[in-house]
């Protein structure tokens, strides 16, 4: 046999670490495996320490690890005969802080790797914003939103982000926007705003009659003498530890009351925590801590609360339960039943593994059962123990009387005080409804739902928010907001989380308003109004997603040629400032002319482009559209301001009655007025669009008709240095041919012989006998041009003498001399 | 009688069969945008939704052409849809068009009363429940807005159902399988925080379980984690609904322990739709992970053939990843993998059905790996190459 040592790679400590699934693929010769059982086992997590040691049969193998926050690990292993291979799980992504190792383990914190995906969001998205003021008019309403959106990011980076562009744009607008706003300021709404944590006074919540369900929701609570500890905070998050020392009588139940809460406020947020102290450790001796994770979430303007028990057995099964893992979590518990069951001094680590078993409705084990019982009895204090007993008996009844037993047992829960654990409130609540109907039962089913309705379900331990939830500036800004789009998937497909159009919405400046006037008329006032409202929000964002299509064709043009500009600019300057060096230094032989030439070329694309920007009008598109579309909103805000005012004047009027007609007469005059001005802002951009449409003809057709004389200019330059050419290639023809013709004239040349001979002197050319002479001098007329031989030979007593020479041979007379020898 | 609410029906003589319910509502009159003048102040910024009744119309027809249980077939499907512009459903398998039933709160009571009967008639059914549209959340109860939430004179909620309390009434079914789909968005609720008594309609008085009947397993599958939103791009399928589809078809399926085949589980099934979303929430960043009440494990499908798995192919270094060509060899024979949307540049996601493969990565210059052999079963593996020396 051969075995796995498996572990999770963590900066921590827990036996509890993942739950591995084995699942043999092939077997030791490769063959696929007719096994199909797969094993589960409960693999530790640590840094660098051992693994847990699991049996299995050689070949390869499948792991696949769950983790308490959900995140799924796989693996293969091939496995020899024999051998024992580790196995070291590493997460993809790790966590934030080492100081949030627990809470990332429970799935209560996101990644390192996701906080910083939104950081970077939130910095391309605060650049961009930052551009976009920088380039307008500082309007103090439009660089509020900027600061606002920049703050709503990632309210952390105000720091290193918005307050830098903060003070850009009082730069540039020479500081005149008042300082008292929200831009020069860090937001009230910055993460420095810390929350405040509370240890309540034990009991505190309890109630002069015990009523817990509503004494959580008083304000009368009182502090612990005992603060609570930090331990760490960063990033907007806070931690505190929380500790219980343990009775010293280890052979007693451990005692959970008195009832401890932990209150949480931030602005007007308040939470109450129920904390899961005192939590024994396995050897049942020491108490580990609580650990509150406290988040701030300025963009959706509430907090996010983690709660973790740093028990390294049992501790990550808080996550094992609200994770999609719940199938996971009964594996912990099935392997760590001794543990959980057998000793009685940890009450709400055992009630976790009920909940666990129950919901797993697992009925083949009834010995726990025995177990829930037992919590039920000897923990008074545990609220959730008499919820299982009563869960248990309701999904496992048998007859009539373990149902009533069940709602007794609810009826106790309810009286004992809110559950540990949301399950258990959840439960007690489901428990009671089945109930419903009973004089018993409904008062109670009130206060518990009351109490359910504001639980946290994403955390195994109870947390109630007890303020109403306060809208996001986000959410207010969508409400009046006109022109946000953002391109992300909407909710279940909601046009209005896209955008504010809807999907009858086209696009055009050609529509006009339908009023159906007998219909409308024919409406009383609110229907009226709403229906004209209506009405002219759809004109209204008919025009809107015109000009934003336009704006949107044109943005990255109008944003990247500038650049682009700018750089070409600043390259070619630079080449013409190496070409001149070059040239004085003399390096680099030839490379000047090579840089030279690379500067013009750059010149002539940014030639290019600015010609292309003329010609099209992009960039001014761009901002026509933009300042459109600013109109649009603006005419939107001043129309619902207005028909407010007419709305409250209205209400205050004495006789309404008689005011509405007149009230009525004004609401359509406003609505008349915006189509005007709406129809006037079509109208105007038009003839902006025409004006420039038309300059940009007038343009191209001048650089046309100046490209063309340029052309037409070159070509008869071209034209007439062709002929030129022509006129000069004659007269050199005629020269070379009159040349060439003198050139071809024969010469004639007169032979003087130089030696004593007897009789005649034969002169021979090429070969050929030309003349006869007794004399020395010999005259030889018509030699063709060219290397001829010139050869005489003569007789002198019986020796025969003879002289040759190669002669070049030109038109006119030449000389030659031959020795005869 | 032919009851109005069925799009498809199958006689099974009484034997044990699955009975499904889908219901999607996307076009909410008395909400924002919505067709008729009388709106709602209750509204909690909810508008109209396109994807919800496309979501349900997938999932009806998945059910109809490829649901398999290989104890409890098929045998009815109800459909109630609200949607702008209602058009028949045709059944996949017959051909055959269906009026719809609009998802308004009278006719989803009905339709859910006709839903429960069918599973009254044996204990062993396995009742489905599908819903897409608008979610109400506060704390651990939940109300799911109808077509006709807001209208008239009566409270909002009078025009939704009050899912906790349906499903508790659910417990007095006989039907001893039940599983709840909810793609619905959960986001707090003031109004509903602060509203006294039930969060809407439910057709069935809660009450405890008859004793003589078996064991309730009613697992309830939620789209999105509790205060968070779902999400859907226009006029398609939520991603949940096409996250789930795509665990019921494939990714979650297992090898059957007793039989010779790949099957679906509630257990698997979550682990897988859980997985979808995560790799989805990488391109819409406001994605929150699904989640689900209750661990038992209910068998929901068979697959007619083995599933096709996921593989997420990286190298080293992952700039050679785009200049990779990869090849799969399944017993000697090549597989042409299917490449997915690539949602992470630095991984290449690919489609296979399993298998026990052999894999062999090229690089520029002809350079190649050494083969790697793998097994590729769902719901995913993963190949890291080495990109060779030159």
């Amino acid at each position: 046999m051969s075995s796995l040592r498996l572990r999770v790679q963590k900066h921590l400590e827990t036996s509890m670490g993942a739950v591995a699934t084995l699942r043999q693929i092939t077997d030791e010769s490769g063959q696929p495996s007719s096994l199909r059982k797969q094993l589960d086992v409960v693999i530790p997590a640590n840094n660098l320490g051992t693994g847990r040691t699991v049996t299995i049969s050689p070949g390869l193998w499948v792991v696949e690890a769950t983790l308490p926050s959900g995140e799924l690990i796989t693996t293969q292993v091939d496995v020899a005969p024999g051998k024992d291979v580790p196995v070291v799980l590493q997460s993809a992504e790790h966590s934030p802080r080492e100081w949030l190792s627990w809470q990332y383990l429970l799935g209560n914190v996101e990644s390192q790797a996701t906080l910083e995906l939104l950081r970077q969001r939130a910095r391309r998205m605060a650049k961009r914003l930052a551009r976009e003021a920088l380039g307008k008019s500082a309007d103090p309403k439009f660089v509020e939103r900027i600061a606002e959106s920049a703050a709503d990011a990632v309210a952390y980076l105000w720091h290193m982000l918005a307050a830098p562009f903060a003070a850009v744009l009082r730069f540039v607008t020479n500081g005149k926007f008042p300082s008292e706003t929200a831009i020069t300021e860090e937001p009230a709404s910055a993460e420095t705003e810390d929350a405040t944590v509370r240890l309540l006074a034990a009991d505190t919540l309890s109630g002069s009659d015990a009523d817990h369900w509503s004494a959580l929701f008083s304000n009368d609570a009182t502090d612990s003498p005992h603060s609570p500890m930090m331990v760490a905070q960063d990033i907007g998050t806070s931690v505190y530890d929380f500790e219980r020392p343990l009775s010293p009588h280890l052979d007693q139940p451990i005692d959970l009351l008195p009832r401890e809460f932990v209150s949480v406020t931030w602005r007007n947020e308040r939470y109450a925590i129920s904390l899961p102290l005192p939590w024994p450790a396995v050897d049942g001796e020491t108490g580990v801590a609580a650990q509150i994770m406290v988040r701030r979430l300025p963009v959706e303007g509430r907090l996010q609360i983690g709660v973790a028990v740093l028990d390294r057995t049992f501790g990550p099964l808080a996550g094992f339960m609200t994770a999609a893992t719940l199938p996971k979590a009964a594996v912990v518990v099935e392997q760590a039943y001794d543990m959980l069951f057998n000793k009685t001094r940890n009450p709400l680590a055992a009630g976790a593994a009920g909940y666990v078993l129950i919901a797993a409705g697992d009925a083949a084990k009834r010995d726990w059962h025995e177990w829930i019982d037992n919590l039920e009895r000897l923990f008074p204090g545990f609220p959730d123990g008499a919820v299982l007993r009563g869960s248990l008996l309701l999904r496992y009844a048998r007859d009539q009387a373990e149902i009533s037993q069940a709602r007794e047992a609810f009826l106790h829960a309810y009286d004992r005080g809110i559950p540990y654990f949301s399950t258990g409130v959840s439960w007690l609540l489901d428990g009671l409804m089945l109930f419903s109907g009973e004089p018993r039962v409904d008062d109670r089913v009130a206060k518990v739902q009351r109490v359910a309705r504001r639980l946290d379900l994403s955390q195994a331990f109870t947390i109630v928010r007890l303020s109403e939830q306060q809208r996001s500036r986000k959410q207010q800004r969508t409400s009046l907001d006109a022109s946000r789009s953002t391109p992300v998937a909407a909710e279940n497909g909601d046009l209005s989380a896209m955008s504010d159009i809807a999907s009858d919405i086209v696009p055009t400046t050609f529509s006009t308003i339908d009023l159906q006037p007998e219909a409308t008329a024919s409406l009383d006032l609110t229907e009226f109004v709403n229906t004209l409202l209506e009405k002219l929000r759809k004109l209204k964002d008919e025009r809107f997603a015109y000009y934003e299509n336009l704006r949107r064709e044109n943005s990255a043009w109008a944003n990247k040629s500038r650049r682009w500009l700018a750089l070409l600019g600043s390259l070619a300057f630079l080449l013409t400032a190496l070409t001149a060096a070059l040239r004085f230094t003399g390096w680099f032989d030839g490379w000047d002319k090579n840089a030279l030439l690379a500067a013009l070329a750059i010149y002539a694309i940014m030639g290019t482009i600015s010609f292309y920007e003329k010609g099209t009008t992009k960039t001014s598109d761009y901002f026509r559209h933009l300042s459109v579309i600013l109109s649009i909103r603006d005419l939107w805000t001043k129309l619902q301001f207005a028909l407010l005012g007419e709305a409250i004047a209205l209400k205050k009027a004495d006789d309404k009655l008689a005011a509405e007609p007149a009230a009525r007469a004004r609401i359509i005059a406003l609505a008349e007025a915006f189509c005007n001005d709406l129809n006037k802002l079509s109208a105007s951009e038009l003839a902006d669009w025409r004006t420039a449409f038309m300059s940009s003809l007038t343009e191209l057709s001048e650089t046309a008709k100046k490209g063309s004389d340029d052309v037409a200019k070159q070509l008869q330059d071209a034209v007439k240095a062709a002929e030129k050419s022509a006129t000069d290639a004659k007269a050199a023809a005629e020269t070379a041919a009159k040349a060439a013709a003198e050139a071809a004239k024969p010469g004639s040349v007169n032979v003087t012989i130089v030696g004593e001979f007897d009789g005649e002197v034969v002169v021979f050319v090429e070969g050929f006998e030309r003349a006869r002479s007794n004399g020395k001098s010999v005259a030889i007329e018509s030699v063709p041009p060219g290397i001829r031989k010139f050869s005489a030979q003569a007789q002198k007593g019986a020796n025969k003498l003879e002289a040759s020479q190669m002669v070049e041979i030109k038109p006119g007379l030449q000389n030659l001399t031959l020795a005869l020898t | 009688m032919v009851e109005r609410f069925l799009v498809h029906e199958v006689s099974t003589k009484g034997a044990t069969a699955t009975h499904a319910i889908v219901i999607g509502v996307g076009d909410y009159p008395n909400l924002r945008r919505g067709s008729s003048k009388q709106k709602t102040d209750d509204h909690e910024g909810m508008g109209q939704l396109t994807s919800p009744p496309i979501s349900a119309r997938e999932f009806a027809s998945w059910l109809i052409e490829s649901f398999e249980h290989p104890e409890k077939p098929l045998a009815s499907v109800s459909l109630l849809l609200s949607e702008r512009k209602p058009k028949p459903f045709v059944n996949p398998r017959t051909n055959k068009p269906s009026q719809v039933a609009l998802a308004n709160t009278s006719n989803v009571l009905s339709a859910l009363l006709d839903w429960r009967d069918r599973g009254n008639r044996s204990p062993k059914n396995l009742l489905l429940f599908f819903f897409c549209g608008h979610g109400l959340a506060a704390g651990s109860s939940m109300s799911l807005p109808l077509a006709d939430y807001g209208a008239g004179d009566l409270p909002a909620l009078e025009g939704a159902l009050d899912f906790n309390r349906f499903v508790l009434g659910m417990h007095r079914c006989r039907a001893s399988e039940q599983c709840f789909f909810v793609d619905a968005c959960r986001t707090e609720s003031e109004m509903l925080k602060n509203a006294e008594g039930a969060a809407g309609r439910f057709p069935i008085q809660p009450g405890p379980r008859n004793p003589a009947w078996p064991i309730l397993r009613a697992p309830v599958f939620y789209s999105t984690t509790q205060g968070y939103k779902a999400y859907a791009l226009s006029n398609k399928p939520s991603i949940y609904t096409r996250a789930l589809l795509d665990s019921l078809q494939n990714l979650g399926a297992e090898r059957s322990e007793d039989a010779d085949d790949w099957r679906v589980s509630t257990d698997r099934l979550s682990q897988a739709v859980g997985h979808l979303i995560d790799r989805y929430s990488r391109e819409f960043e406001r994605l929150a992970p699904p989640t689900v009440n209750g661990a038992v494990n209910v068998l929901l499908n068979r697959l007619k053939e083995p599933p096709w798995a996921l593989v997420y192919v990286k190298t080293d270094p992952p700039t050679a990843l785009r200049k990779m060509s990869i090849e799969c060899l399944l017993g000697g024979s090549p597989v042409q993998p299917t490449r997915v949307d690539d949602l992470n540049k630095a991984e290449l996601v690919l489609q296979l059905p399993t298998g026990y493969y052999e894999f062999t990565a090229t690089f520029p210059g002809r350079r190649r790996t050494s083969p790697r052999k793998d097994y590729v079963a769902p719901i995913n593996c993963s190949l890291n190459f080495r990109e060779p020396p030159r």
